[in-house]
C-alpha cells in the first residue's frame, strides 16, 4: 500500500526551475531556426511543452511510486533496452544520420535507445549492488556479472557508433561500483585493457581526434573544426556579466549550429551572462547533491 | 562492512572539483575575454564591403574629355531579409530588365549577400529604392562613360568591373583606380536582417591622366582611316601621327574599332588590339628611308651619285629582285624616288650588315618605344650574326624585318627632328581630383641617330618622292611633304613564306618638310580593292594632313611647283610665254580644248601657250586627268587644271 512520502524540496525545485528555465531557453534559441526551417517558430517550444508535461507526469507517478516496487521490471526492461541496441543497428528501423545509425523514428517521435540503455543500466546497478553487497569482493559472482551487462552495452552503443553514450555508460558503471564498495583493484584490473582501446578506437576515426583537438585550440581551423567551438565562445564571451538580454542572443542566428540543443547552453551565456549560467550551474549541482543524497527513510 | 564515506567523499570531491572549473571557464570566458570576444562576434555579423573609388578622368591634350566617371549604385540583396522572394522578383524585373526566374532564384539561394546588379544608373536605382522592399540595399559605386564612343578606343581602352582592362584603362589603372573604401553591411539583433549602411573609409578618388592625344586630330584621322577601310574593305587600317619634335602621340587610329561602352558587345576580340603597338608587320619600301638615313650618314653614298640599276633585276644568292621597270643609271636621290629596289640593295651591299643594323637599332627597330602600353610589341629584327647571305639585301628593301607602326613613325620623326630620335609619349601628365597636376612626363629624346646635316638632307630627298615620286599622291597643297611609300607581302605565320594575298600598303611621311608639326603613317593592310601604295595610303595621308595642318594653324607656303593660280589676282598666273606654236590647237570657230592626257608638262604647255588660258597644275610628270575635258570649248579667260603623275610614278 502506498505511503505519504514527503518530497525533497530542493530536488523538487531545482527539477522545476531547470524545467521552466529550460523551456523558455529552448523557445529563446529555437524560435528563429524554426521559423526558417519550418515556419513555425513554436515548433520546438512545442515539442519541448509536449516533452515537459509527459515528464512531469512520469515525475507525480515516481513521487507516488516506492522505487522498491520496480524490481520486477528490471529485467524486462534491461532485455527491451537490449533488444532495441540491437534493431537500432538493422538499416530501415534504425535511421542512418551522418553514418551513424542511433535513432529510432515511430512516427513523430524520435528516440535513441542508448538513452533507455543508461537509465535501464542504472536501475540494474542499482538493484543487483545493492542485492550482493555483501559479495562485491567476490570477483565472479560481485562484479563481473554487473560489468559483463554494461560492456554488452556499452559495446552495442559504440558500434552505432557513439562514443559519448558509450563512454557515458562505462563511467556510470564504474562509478556505481566503486560508491558500491569493489574493491579498486578489480576495477584497475578491468579498466586497463579499456585504455588501449580507447586509443584505438580514437585512432581509427581521424574526426574524433580533430574534436578534441579543435576543443583543446579551435583557432587552429576557424572555418572547419575549430567553427563550432569559436561560436560557442564568441556567445559565451559576448553575453558578459549579465548577459545581452532574453531573446537577444545573436549567436543563435545561423552562427550556432544547433542553438536550441547541443548549443544550447551557449545561448543561456550570451543571453543572461555569467550571473545565468552560475545559476544553471548551481541548480545542475543541487539536483546532483540531493541526488546523491539518501532517499528518505521509509520504514 | 567498511564504510563508504570516504568513497562518497572522493566522488563529490571530483564533482565538486568539476563544477569549479565549469565555473572558472565560464568567468574566463565571459567576463576576462568578455571585451574582445564581443568584438569578433561584433565583426561577423556585419559584413564589410568594399567602396569603389570614384575613377579619374582621361583627357585629351586640350583637356577634353575621353572617359569619365559618373556615379551609379550598385544593387544587392540580403536574401534572408527579402519578405516575399515572389512578389520582389515580380517587381524588380522590369526594372532591371532581367528574367523573373532568375531574380527569384538569386533571392531564394540561401546566401547571406549578393549583388543582384552593378552599376545601376541613377533612375533605376530611385525606382527599385521606391519599392521600399527590406533585404535590398545600394552601395554606390561609379559607372565608367566614354563619352566619345568609338573614338581613340584602342588608346583609352576600358574598365572592366576589377580595373582597367585594356590600354590607357589599364596601364594607369593604379593611378585611375583611387583608393577603395569601406563600408558595413549588417543585421540588427532582433534577427530580423536589417541593413545597416555604415561607411568605414571614405574611398580616395583617382587621379586624372592627360593624354598627348588630340580629341580633334584623332577625330581627323579617324573619320579618313574608317572612310579608306571600308571602302578598300581592308582587313584593317591605321593612321598613327607623332609631333616629331617632341614625340607626343597625336592620334592613333584603328579600324575595326570598337565602342569601349560596351566593349563585350564585340565579334571578335582581337578588335580591342591596339595594333599600332601590338601588331608588327614588314615595312617594305618604307623602310629604304631609314636605309638612306644610315648610307648617307656613313658617307657611303652621296644624294647625286649615279648607281646602275641594272636595267631591273639583281641576282643574290641565287634569288632574282626585280623593279618594277628597267631603270638605268639613277642618282640615289632618283633610286628613292622611284623606290628602286636593285639600287636600294646595291647601297644596301656597301653599306654592309654590321653598320645597317647598328643604325636600324639605333632608330629604335627591334625594341619596344617604351610608351607603356601593354602587350607592345619589338618588332623583330634579327641580330646579324643570324642574318643568311640574303638577308642584306631584302632587308634593304624592308623585308626579312617587322617593325610596329609606332616605331615607324617615331623612327620618321627622328629624320623630321633634325636626327634625334624622341620616346613616343602618350601621357602628357597626372593630375588630382581637384584638377592640380601632380606629375609631369617630359619630352625625352632617346639618341642622336643622324646628323642634322644628314637628316635634311634626306628629308629633302624625301620632299622629291612627294613632289615628283611615287609618293605625290600624299602631296599637301600649299604644304611641301616629306614621306615614302611602302608595300610589303606578308610572311605567312605558318609557312613563313611570302603570302600571295595583298600585303601592307603604307605611306610614312611628315610636314611641313622645312619645319615638321606631324609626323604620321598611314596603313592599310590587305586592302581588296586598291593594290600599290601610292593609291591607297598616300591620299590618306594627304586628306588627314592638309586638315590637321590647317587646324595646327600651320601657315601654308605656295611651294607647289607651276601652281597657276586663277581668280581676280593675275599675280599667280603664269602664262607658257614664248612658246612657239607647234600644234595649233584651234580648230574652226570657237576654240576647244585639246587632248593633253599622256602627253609631257612641257608638250601640253606649248599646245596650250596659243590659247591664252591660266593653267593650274598638280603634280609632275605626264597629263593623266585635265578639266575641261577634250573638245569641250574654251574661252580666254578658262582656267585649265591638269593632274600629272611622274614617268616614273608607282
Amino acid at each position: 500500500m502506498p505511503r505519504k512520502v514527503t518530497p525533497d524540496m530542493w530536488l523538487f525545485g531545482a527539477a522545476v526551475m531547470l524545467l521552466s528555465a529550460g523551456v523558455v531557453m529552448v523557445y529563446s534559441a529555437s524560435a528563429i531556426v524554426a521559423a526558417d526551417r519550418f515556419h513555425d517558430p513554436y515548433f520546438f517550444l512545442k515539442k519541448q511543452l509536449f516533452w515537459a508535461l509527459l515528464g512531469s507526469l512520469g515525475m507525480l507517478v515516481a513521487v507516488r511510486t516506492d522505487y522498491r516496487k520496480l524490481e520486477p521490471f528490471i529485467v524486462p526492461t534491461l532485455i527491451v533496452a537490449a533488444a532495441l541496441l540491437v534493431l537500432v543497428l538493422i538499416p530501415p528501423i534504425g535511421q542512418s544520420i551522418n553514418g551513424t545509425r542511433r535513432w529510432i523514428r515511430l512516427g513523430p517521435v524520435s528516440f535513441q535507445p542508448a538513452e533507455l540503455a543508461k537509465l535501464a543500466l542504472v536501475f540494474y546497478l542499482a538493484a543487483f549492488l545493492a542485492r550482493r553487497q555483501e559479495e562485491l569482493h567476490d570477483l565472479r559472482r560481485g562484479v563481473l556479472p554487473p560489468l559483463l551487462v554494461a560492456g554488452a552495452f556499452a559495446a552495442l552503443v559504440f558500434v552505432q557508433p557513439d562514443l559519448g553514450n558509450c563512454l557515458t555508460l562505462v563511467a556510470l558503471t564504474f562509478g556505481m561500483l566503486y560508491l558500491a564498495g569493489a574493491p579498486v583493484r578489480y576495477l584497475g584490473w578491468t579498466l586497463a585493457p579499456a585504455l588501449p582501446l580507447l586509443v584505438l578506437a580514437i585512432a581509427v576515426a581521424p574526426y574524433r581526434l580533430r574534436r578534441i583537438t579543435a576543443f583543446w585550440d579551435p583557432w587552429a581551423d576557424p572555418r572547419g573544426s575549430g567553427f563550432q567551438i569559436i561560436q560557442s565562445w564568441l556567445a559565451f564571451g559576448n553575453g558578459g556579466l549579465f548577459g545581452q538580454g532574453i531573446g537577444a542572443s545573436r549567436q543563435k542566428l545561423f552562427y550556432l549550429p544547433e542553438s536550441h540543443t547541443d548549443f544550447i547552453f551557449a545561448v543561456v551565456g550570451e543571453e543572461l551572462g555569467f550571473l545565468g549560467t552560475t545559476a544553471f550551474v548551481l541548480i545542475f549541482a543541487v539536483l546532483i547533491w540531493r541526488g546523491c543524497s539518501s532517499p528518505p527513510r521509509r520504514s | 562492512m567498511t564504510s563508504l564515506r570516504p568513497r562518497v567523499l572522493v566522488l563529490a570531491g571530483c564533482l565538486a572539483l568539476a563544477f569549479t572549473g565549469v565555473l572558472g571557464r565560464l568567468g574566463w570566458l565571459q567576463i576576462v575575454r568578455h571585451a574582445d570576444l564581443a568584438a569578433l562576434a561584433e565583426r561577423q555579423y556585419s559584413r564589410t564591403v568594399v567602396l569603389h573609388a570614384q575613377r579619374g578622368p582621361i583627357v585629351d591634350r586640350q583637356g577634353l574629355a575621353l572617359a569619365t566617371s559618373s556615379p551609379a549604385e550598385s544593387l544587392f540583396a540580403q536574401p534572408r531579409a527579402v519578405g516575399d522572394p515572389v512578389r520582389v522578383a515580380a517587381r524588380l524585373a522590369p526594372l532591371l530588365g532581367a528574367p523573373e526566374a532568375e531574380i527569384h532564384a538569386q533571392l531564394t539561394s540561401g546566401r547571406a549577400f549578393l549583388w543582384l546588379r552593378r552599376k545601376l544608373p541613377p533612375s533605376v536605382a530611385a525606382s527599385v529604392r521606391a519599392l521600399r522592399e527590406p533585404g535590398l540595399g545600394f552601395l554606390p559605386e561609379p559607372l565608367r562613360l566614354y563619352p566619345n564612343r568609338e573614338l581613340a578606343a584602342h588608346v583609352i581602352g576600358f574598365d572592366g568591373v576589377d580595373g582597367g582592362l585594356e590600354g590607357i584603362e589599364r596601364a594607369f589603372n593604379d593611378t585611375l583606380s583611387g583608393t577603395p573604401g569601406k563600408a558595413v553591411v549588417g543585421r540588427d539583433a532582433l534577427g530580423r536582417e536589417v541593413v545597416t549602411e555604415a561607411t568605414l573609409q571614405a574611398p580616395a578618388p583617382g587621379q586624372g591622366v592627360m593624354l598627348t592625344l588630340d580629341r580633334t586630330i584623332q577625330y581627323l584621322a579617324e573619320r579618313e582611316i574608317d572612310a579608306a577601310w571600308r571602302r578598300t574593305q581592308a582587313k584593317a587600317a591605321m593612321a598613327v601621327a607623332m609631333d616629331p619634335r617632341t614625340g607626343d602621340v597625336l592620334a592613333i587610329a584603328i579600324r575595326p574599332t570598337f565602342n569601349p561602352n560596351t566593349f563585350l558587345d564585340v565579334p571578335a576580340r582581337d578588335v580591342w588590339r591596339n595594333r599600332a603597338v601590338t601588331d608588327p608587320f614588314e615595312p617594305g619600301s618604307t623602310f629604304k628611308v631609314i636605309l638612306a638615313a644610315a648610307a648617307l650618314e656613313e658617307g657611303v653614298v652621296r644624294p647625286d651619285d649615279r648607281i646602275w640599276a641594272e636595267n631591273g633585276q639583281i641576282t643574290i644568292a641565287r634569288t632574282t629582285i626585280h623593279d618594277w621597270k628597267k631603270y638605268g643609271w639613277l642618282t640615289f636621290g632618283e633610286v628613292l624616288q622611284n623606290s628602286s629596289n636593285v639600287g636600294s640593295i646595291k647601297v644596301g651591299l656597301s653599306l654592309g650588315r654590321d653598320r645597317y643594323y647598328q643604325y636600324m637599332t639605333a632608330f629604335g627597330f627591334g625594341s619596344p618605344t617604351g610608351i607603356g602600353l601593354a602587350g607592345e610589341s619589338r618588332g623583330m629584327l634579327r641580330d646579324p650574326q643570324r642574318w643568311s647571305a640574303l638577308s642584306l639585301p631584302t632587308m634593304s628593301i624592308g623585308q626579312e624585318v617587322s617593325v610596329t607602326a609606332l616605331q615607324m613613325v617615331a623612327a620618321f620623326g627622328a629624320i623630321a627632328n633634325g636626327g634625334v630620335l624622341m620616346q613616343p609619349r602618350l601621357v602628357r601628365s597626372l593630375f588630382d581630383a581637384e584638377g592640380r597636376e601632380t606629375r609631369r612626363f617630359e619630352p625625352r629624346a632617346v639618341r642622336q641617330v643622324v646628323s642634322p646635316e644628314t637628316a635634311h638632307t634626306l628629308t629633302r630627298l624625301m620632299t622629291q618622292v612627294v613632289a615628283a615620286g611615287t609618293g605625290h599622291n600624299a602631296a599637301i597643297a600649299g604644304y611641301e611633304v616629306a614621306g615614302k611609300t611602302g608595300t610589303a607581302q606578308k610572311l605567312d605565320p605558318v609557312t613563313r613564306r611570302y603570302s600571295r594575298t595583298p600585303g601592307v600598303l603604307s605611306f610614312v611621311g611628315f610636314a611641313p618638310a622645312d619645319e615638321p608639326r606631324i609626323v604620321m603613317l598611314v596603313m592599310l593592310d590587305e586592302p581588296k580593292n586598291e593594290k600599290w601604295g601610292s593609291e591607297a595610303a598616300a591620299p590618306i595621308f594627304s586628306a588627314i594632313g592638309a586638315e590637321v595642318l590647317r587646324y595646327l594653324d600651320v601657315p601654308p607656303r605656295d611651294t607647289a611647283p607651276l601652281a597657276i593660280v586663277t581668280g581676280d589676282s593675275t599675280a599667280g598666273r603664269v602664262r607658257p610665254a614664248g612658246a612657239t606654236a607647234i600644234e595649233p590647237a584651234i580648230a574652226e570657230g570657237a576654240p576647244v580644248m585639246p587632248e593633253l592626257r599622256g602627253r609631257t608638262l612641257r608638250q601640253a604647255l606649248t599646245t596650250l601657250a596659243p590659247l591664252g588660258v591660266a593653267v593650274q597644275l598638280d603634280g609632275r610628270g605626264r597629263v593623266v586627268q585635265q578639266s575641261p575635258a577634250p573638245g569641250a570649248p574654251i574661252e580666254t579667260e578658262t582656267s585649265v587644271r591638269l593632274t600629272l603623275v611622274g614617268a616614273a610614278a608607282r
